[in-house]
């Protein structure tokens, strides 16, 4: 089975997003829910045209000056046209977007439950310790001068109150 | 779409706010545009990684001040750009690559030298950056007088308007002029500001541009979390910035505009808004019994059917060949 491609995976989510506020709103007033339809209508309506040339590989994206906008080629040339955009991200990328979005999870969950003051030196050690191969002692004094900076400049010079987590509240 | 989350102003009912009391506000923009653009850049630094730049240049016969005599040395070329910056930011959505390429267009036009270009001739940078700076003063135009962002800045600056229950418009300009004139003050009052800090501090300032990108991460992170956060002191808008990154890393990894996307997010409800005012005065029909709804519509019709006016003109051009 042919992979399908993160372009057409993103706009069919959003096609799913429309047809969810469209079904969601279904029991609101009927001016609460005008737009919001109008707008989920136009939205899939969009989509679907979009899913349409995105899958039909005689068509082709061209870029117009500032627009761009898909053509078929078929039409208009008789040789069959390589569909070959580079589509297909090397593994790579994708490898290292799912380690930051773990970092980042890390340390949102951590935020939640221990508060940033907590969680702050366990994500700077951990960070610059892993990721950025530093030696732990290294780590430990940049996570040390972070921490006071990130404390003394946030707490005590603008007197914001940060979040303190489930655990200390 | 995501402008609609929150309490409906005209009958009192929760939309899409899944039963989360603190939704009942809508989401606001700042978690939404931290998310959008400054976590989403530092995802794209984190995958593409290495520094921002490979070495630090060491040329120093050149001084800061030998670049203002050039400037200056042009001023004509300058006034020229600047004026370019100006007409191109007026025009909403066009954004500051077109001012940047009609005024280098212009530059190469009106130099004598234009065999060296793009080879270290000073016009070339001269006038395109007198449009890109100036750019951002023009689009301050539409936005504040029609409510229109002619840049991203704009979008923001917009939604702050908002948000602080100023409704940029032609009563902005009326009722508000004192605000207006003190935008325009802060603009002017920041860009020489910015300047020089930028002549005193540029060589220092270089240095960090070959840290590397991961050692950026985590600090950039934190404040940009922090920032979203004492907005209403929630910790929804941590979730809410996190969405918006992993939504706005793949806007950019598929070129969806994100800036468009702010846009819609602050006009949307303001949207709403007008359109049931103008059908309770003027009824359904309101676009087309309007002077100058109708003239709009009809420019908004133009500016979809101008694509593909192009690519039929290119499809021809292409048999032709």
């Amino acid at each position: 089975m042919k992979r399908l491609r993160i372009s057409v995976i993103f706009i069919i989510m959003i096609l799913f997003i429309a047809i969810g506020f469209i079904l969601i709103g279904k029991n609101l007033p009927e001016r609460s829910k005008l737009i919001p339809n109008m707008i989920s209508s136009i939205l899939i309506l969009l989509t679907a045209i979009q899913i349409f040339l995105e899958v039909n590989p005689k068509y082709k994206e061209q870029e117009f000056g500032k627009f761009k906008l898909f053509v078929n080629f078929s039409k208009i040339q008789k040789k069959k046209i390589s569909y070959n955009k580079n589509e297909e991200k090397d593994g790579h990328e994708n490898k290292k977007f799912f380690q930051i979005l773990m970092w980042i999870l890390f340390l949102v969950v951590g935020i939640y439950f221990l508060g940033f003051l907590m969680i702050l030196p366990v994500f700077f050690f951990l960070f610059y310790y892993i990721e950025c191969h530093y030696k732990w002692n290294n780590a430990l004094i940049v996570t040390f001068i972070f921490l006071a900076i990130i404390y003394l400049v946030f707490e005590k010079f603008l007197g914001i109150d940060l979040y303190k987590g489930i655990v200390f509240l | 779409m995501v402008s609609f989350v929150g309490l409906d102003y005209i009958t009192g009912s929760a939309r899409f706010t899944f039963g989360q009391l603190i939704l009942w506000d809508g989401i606001n923009f700042i978690p939404v545009t931290i998310g959008l653009f400054a976590i989403t850049e530092m995802i794209e630094m984190y995958i593409s990684g290495g520094s921002i730049a490979k070495q630090i240049s060491d040329n120093k016969q050149k001084t800061a001040l030998d670049g203002i005599y050039a400037a200056f040395s042009k001023i004509g070329l300058l006034l020229r750009g600047s004026i370019i910056g100006v007409l191109i930011g007026m025009i909403p959505g066009i954004g500051g690559s077109v001012a940047n390429i009609l005024a280098y267009g212009h530059a190469m036009q009106t130099s004598k030298e234009p065999d060296i270009f793009g080879s270290g001739n000073p016009e070339g940078i001269i006038c395109p950056e007198a449009a890109n700076n100036a750019k951002e003063g023009g689009a301050l135009i539409p936005t504040l007088a029609f409510g229109i962002p002619g840049s991203e800045g704009m979008a923001i600056l917009l939604g702050v308007l908002i948000m602080i229950g100023l409704v940029p418009g032609p009563e902005m300009l009326s009722k508000h002029l004192d605000i207006v004139f003190m935008i325009v003050f802060v603009l002017v009052i920041g860009n020489i500001f910015a300047t020089s800090i930028g002549l005193l501090f540029a060589n220092k300032f270089q240095r960090i541009t070959i840290i590397k990108a991961k050692q950026l991460i985590p600090v950039i992170l934190i404040i940009c979390l922090i920032g979203s956060y004492v907005i209403n002191r929630h910790f929804s808008d941590i979730i809410i910035t996190i969405f918006f990154a992993i939504i706005g890393y793949f806007m950019k990894k598929l070129q969806y505009s994100r800036a468009a996307f702010i846009t819609a997010l602050v006009l949307g409800i303001m949207f709403e808004r007008y359109y049931h005012i103008s059908v309770r005065l003027y009824g359904y029909l309101f676009i087309f019994i309007r002077p100058i709804s109708l003239i709009i519509f009809l420019l908004t019709i133009i500016s979809l059917v101008i694509p593909f006016v192009r690519m039929k003109r290119s499809k021809e051009n292409e048999v032709n060949i």
